[in-house]
């Protein structure tokens, strides 16, 4: 049995000043809906010509009716427009199949509708025993005759059809003049569109970066621009970007990306020679000040920023054997490289991700592993700038230890992997070459299932999953009640409540797929279909399939470092495949993996047959 | 409030007298029923009938009907509880929560919603007791039970009143009145018809407090407080091992709180009292209380309740939901069935300083 010694005087005093606090500026109220967007749909379909919105509009607001708290104007507007529908009498081009036709019963529907409007939205603004309801009334604004006819509607006969459909129509443009418009401007911010939203951040990430600029260097002297400047500013225009960023987190990403690939490309036109970078990174480093003040309020803003670069320079790596590709695109592929280091380093010096830091907020370490996964894989194509930061990452996660682990990986070099376009004579040895990686890779993929075997034998009998449908969740940082988690930070993600059905969700258990590495097997057979690909769009069949060969030859080695965390992400992986119940296959094209039917797969199988 | 201060509450001589009239009566078994109008001391009468009782009988059976402000479960529930002595030693006046034997999820706080499962509720809870309380064996004493029902004594709740009086047939009927004459249930039987042979005792008595003119003084209670308050007391016990004490650190515990992750696909999610099309269900599910219950465990047709939990996220895109419950995690393995109701969240536990909930917002119209 349990007490609560203690917390029960706490909460009548809590409640006792909730009271007092009802009438200050800061009054929140509860509300159905997820946010205002969704109000403001609802209130355009409600007031559409299409029959279809609309019934989907009155369906949302039983819903919200069913949550309790619904405020009476939204509720009685409903009924109105509900009893409308039902009204066979109106002339709309199709009736709906269960329009009632008797007069009677439609003069009493009517007459409840108006009955709930003056009692439910008058009462609540009326202070009691001091005014008539006529009164009240008229204090808002509601036309006498409605007043009537309630009375009439409730105590005599019922009033004519004609004169309540009228009313009807008055009651509903009244309730938009009393309800619906106000709230909608009182509303904080009014999106139309996503062209407006990156529009506003650009220039506001523009003033950012001026005003930063000028603070930096302060050579004017004019009040003026030390206005520009000023620390206020600074601080309302990174407040209002942190407040659009839970909403609008993809589009601010790709703007700021856009800048920074903007800064790259700049930095190539002054004459790049240094490999070290120093010329990008005078370029990037405009940029900075503003990255740094942002990530300081939204910690989360650097980790996406990183993520999608990775993606860049992934998605780069897998469409190199394209021949199409401009001049320019080569070489911001070149640099992309680049940016990430820089942001790395950058991420170094956030005070968020300190290892000592006496901020709450602990770097998310299967992110982070993630991230150095797909650095390590590119580091073993070659880009060793990549591989460095990896290091790096590592260090922030994981301390001094992780980093040497990762260091003692057996890595090749970009020098043994690569075969010049020139030495592609030795195609002769090609298969047996291949086939000799092909046994490698089985071995490899052996070994892994050997250590998965080991390391859950030695977990004991934990991995019983037949039965474990309720499990603490493993990744959880703190956010709103009604929000998903981020990665990091605290402002949380609005959920997407629509209820989808099987076919959305193949193409993000394709992508799981991929972050899984499910071991060599697996692979390696959709190696083969990748390695045809390309190898039908390249004349070079060795070098490709050598180059990729190896490339998942690395990551069956790193799979066995890393297996322990796979043996989790497997299961979990297990679980949503099994409740897929149409799993189709995915292969990747161009880069990205896309949904394929078994007729189309037997195509191209048979395409590439007649290539080899 | 300090341990050494316990407000004892005021027991006059009467009700005393009443207890314990009911605890040596020698009518087996004993079955005693507390009702009266709103706020006349029915809960704290029960409370020292039990006490009285428990003198006398290891153990007590208490069937709570009041589903508004139940004794000791979570609003929304009707139980059935078995308490033994470590209850005397307890706060009264602080609500304190205990595992019933059986319980279901009525999923409002008010009769009036479904007065038919209401109904069908609390019969099944006294077949319940009858078949494993009531039958005294050799190894098995009978258990006595006490009732205590809500102060809806007008309408249909007189109504419902009356049925439950018939369908139990209690030994002891105990009547509060108070001095607001019309304001009291009727006087005699009441619940009798005239051919029923009732060998019942009416014990009528008056509510505690009166002032000089001898009119009662009712302790109002603001009941949606009482109920928040519940509410949060029962959740607070997800969060062990720390200390909480105010309400601010108890919502941002909450926010904070690593929540329960199933499946989707792997519960049954229904609503009591409303029908919603399948693409609206996770609107009316995200951030709402379920009732937690286990499709196997079947008495009489009705799935039992172990709980209260959270909803608090739905992602879609995995296909799980993020709950919050204290249920024990034994017993949160069998759960398979979520059960909506029209129970709001308490708004304390929305308005937390950094994670405030979307569904809280302070720009509604304040006309609205």
């Amino acid at each position: 049995m349990e007490k609560l010694a203690g917390i029960e005087a706490d909460i009548e005093s809590f409640f006792g000043e909730q009271d007092q606090q009802k009438s200050s500026s800061d009054s929140c109220k509860q509300v159905p809906w997820l946010n205002w967007e969704e109000w403001d749909s609802v209130r355009e379909s409600l007031f559409s010509s299409s029959p279809d919105r609309v019934a989907s509009a009155l369906q949302r607001v039983a819903t919200w009716r069913s949550r309790g708290s619904l405020p009476a104007p939204v509720d009685v507007t409903c009924s109105l427009i509900e009893i409308q529908l039902k009204d066979g009498f109106i002339p709309r081009e199709k009736q709906s199949a269960d329009a009632l036709y008797s007069e009677h019963l439609l003069q009493m529907l009517y007459c409840m509708g108006i009955l709930r409007l003056v009692n439910c939205v008058i009462e609540k603004t009326r202070r009691r025993e001091n005014f008539s309801i006529a009164e009240a009334a008229k204090a808002i604004g509601i036309p006498r005759k409605l007043i009537d006819l309630r009375h009439e509607g409730s105590h005599r006969e019922l009033p004519a059809l004609s004169v309540l459909r009228d009313a009807a129509d008055e009651v509903l443009e009244w309730l938009k003049s009393y309800y619906w418009e106000p709230q909608k401007y009182q509303i904080p911010l009014k999106r139309d569109g996503t062209a407006s939203i990156r529009r506003e951040v650009k220039s506001k990430l523009r003033k950012l970066a001026f005003s930063l600029q000028l603070k930096q260097n302060p050579q004017f002297d004019s009040p003026l621009v030390k206005d520009k400047c000023s620390n206020k500013r600074i601080r309302k225009i990174v407040s209002s970007l942190v407040e659009l960023y839970p909403s609008f987190s993809a589009e601010i990403s790709s703007v700021l990306l856009e800048f920074l690939l903007k800064a790259l490309d700049s930095s190539k036109s002054t004459g790049l020679e240094n490999q070290s970078g120093q010329d990008i990174r005078v370029c990037l480093d405009e940029w900075k000040p503003v990255i740094v003040e942002f990530s300081n309020r939204e910690p989360e803003l650097l980790l996406t920023l990183l993520k999608a670069v990775l993606d860049m320079i992934q998605n780069n790596e897998r469409r190199r054997y394209e021949t199409e590709k401009s001049a320019e695109e080569v070489s911001q592929v070149e640099q992309v490289p680049f940016l990430f280091v820089w942001l790395v380093s950058l991420l170094n010096g956030s005070k968020h991700f300190q290892r000592n830091s006496s901020v709450e907020v602990k770097p998310p370490s299967m992110f982070f592993m993630e991230l150095i996964r797909k650095c390590l894989l590119l580091g073993a194509l070659g880009h060793e700038v990549v591989l460095k930061s990896a290091f790096l990452l590592a260090e922030i996660v994981g301390g001094r230890v992780l980093k040497e682990k990762l260091i003692k990986l057996p890595l090749k070099r970009k020098s043994s992997a690569s075969i010049p376009l020139e030495q592609s004579s030795t195609l002769v040895t090609t298969p047996t070459t291949l086939l000799e990686q092909e046994k490698n890779l089985g071995n490899a993929g052996k070994r892994l299932e050997f250590v998965k075997l080991q390391l859950s034998k030695k977990k004991g009998n934990d991995t019983d999953n037949s039965g474990n449908r309720w499990r603490k969740a493993k990744t959880w940082s703190p956010c709103p009640i009604g929000m998903l988690p981020r990665i990091i930070g605290s402002s949380g993600r609005l959920p997407l409540l629509d209820h989808q059905n099987n076919a959305q969700s193949i193409s993000k258990q394709a992508q799981g797929n991929n972050n899984a590495k499910r071991g060599a097997e697996c692979s390696s057979q959709e190696l083969e279909k990748s390695a045809c690909k390309r190898a039908r769009k390249s004349a070079d069949e060795s070098e490709s399939n050598d180059v990729a060969l190896e490339t998942y030859e690395e990551e069956a080695e790193m799979d066995v470092e890393h297996a322990y965390e796979e043996t989790e992400a497997e299961s979990e992986e297990n679980l949503m495949w099994k409740d897929n119940e149409e799993s189709r296959s995915c292969l990747m094209i161009g880069g990205e993996w896309k949904r394929v039917n078994d007729g189309e797969l037997l195509g191209m199988a048979s395409n590439v047959r007649i290539c080899v | 409030m300090s341990e050494t201060e316990k407000k004892l509450p005021f027991i006059p001589k009467e009700w005393s007298d009443a207890a314990n009239s009911v605890s040596c009566s020698s009518l087996q078994p004993v079955v005693a029923l507390v009702c009266g109008p709103k706020n006349s001391g029915k809960s704290t009468f029960s409370r020292h009938l039990v006490q009285v009782l428990l003198q006398r009988y290891k153990r007590v059976a208490y069937l709570d009907t009041d589903v508004g402000q139940p004794e000791f479960t979570a609003p929304g529930f009707l139980s059935l509880t078995v308490v033994d002595k470590s209850i005397i030693d307890s706060d009264w006046t602080v609500p304190c929560v205990k595992t019933p034997e059986r319980c279901f999820f009525y999923g409002d706080v008010s009769s009036k919603r479904d007065p038919k499962a209401y109904l069908r509720y609390i019969y099944t809870l006294f077949d319940y007791y009858q078949l494993y309380f009531c039958k005294s064996s050799e190894n098995k004493t009978e258990l006595p039970l006490v009732i205590n029902t809500p102060g809806w004594v007008k309408g249909i709740g007189y109504d419902l009143l009356v049925d439950i009086l018939r369908y139990v047939s209690p030994s002891h009927v105990v009547k509060i009145n108070i001095s607001a004459y019309s304001k009291n249930l009727p006087a005699g039987f009441f619940w009798l018809d005239g051919n029923d042979d009732e060998t019942a005792h009416l014990i009528e008595i008056q509510s505690a407090y009166q002032d000089r003119f001898n009119r009662s003084v009712l302790i109002l209670k603001d009941a949606r407080l009482l109920r928040d308050m519940r509410i949060i007391a029962y959740f607070r016990q997800c969060i062990k091992g720390k200390e909480v004490n105010t309400i601010k650190e108890l919502t941002h515990e909450l926010a904070s709180h690593i929540p329960y992750e199933v499946p989707i696909s792997s519960l049954t999610i229904s609503h009591l009292h409303c029908q919603f099309s399948s693409s609206e269900v996770f609107y009316s599910l995200n951030a709402s209380i379920v009732g937690l219950g286990i499709s196997s465990d079947v008495f009489e047709d009705l799935p039992s309740c172990v709980g209260l939990g959270i909803v608090r996220g739905i992602d879609t895109e995995r296909g799980v939901l993020y709950v919050i419950t204290p249920v024990p995690e034994n017993v949160v393995e069998k759960i398979d069935l979520l059960l909506q109701g029209n129970i709001q969240l308490p708004t304390c536990l929305l308005d937390v300083k950094d994670y405030r909930s979307p569904y809280l917002s302070p720009n509604v119209l304040a006309s609205s």
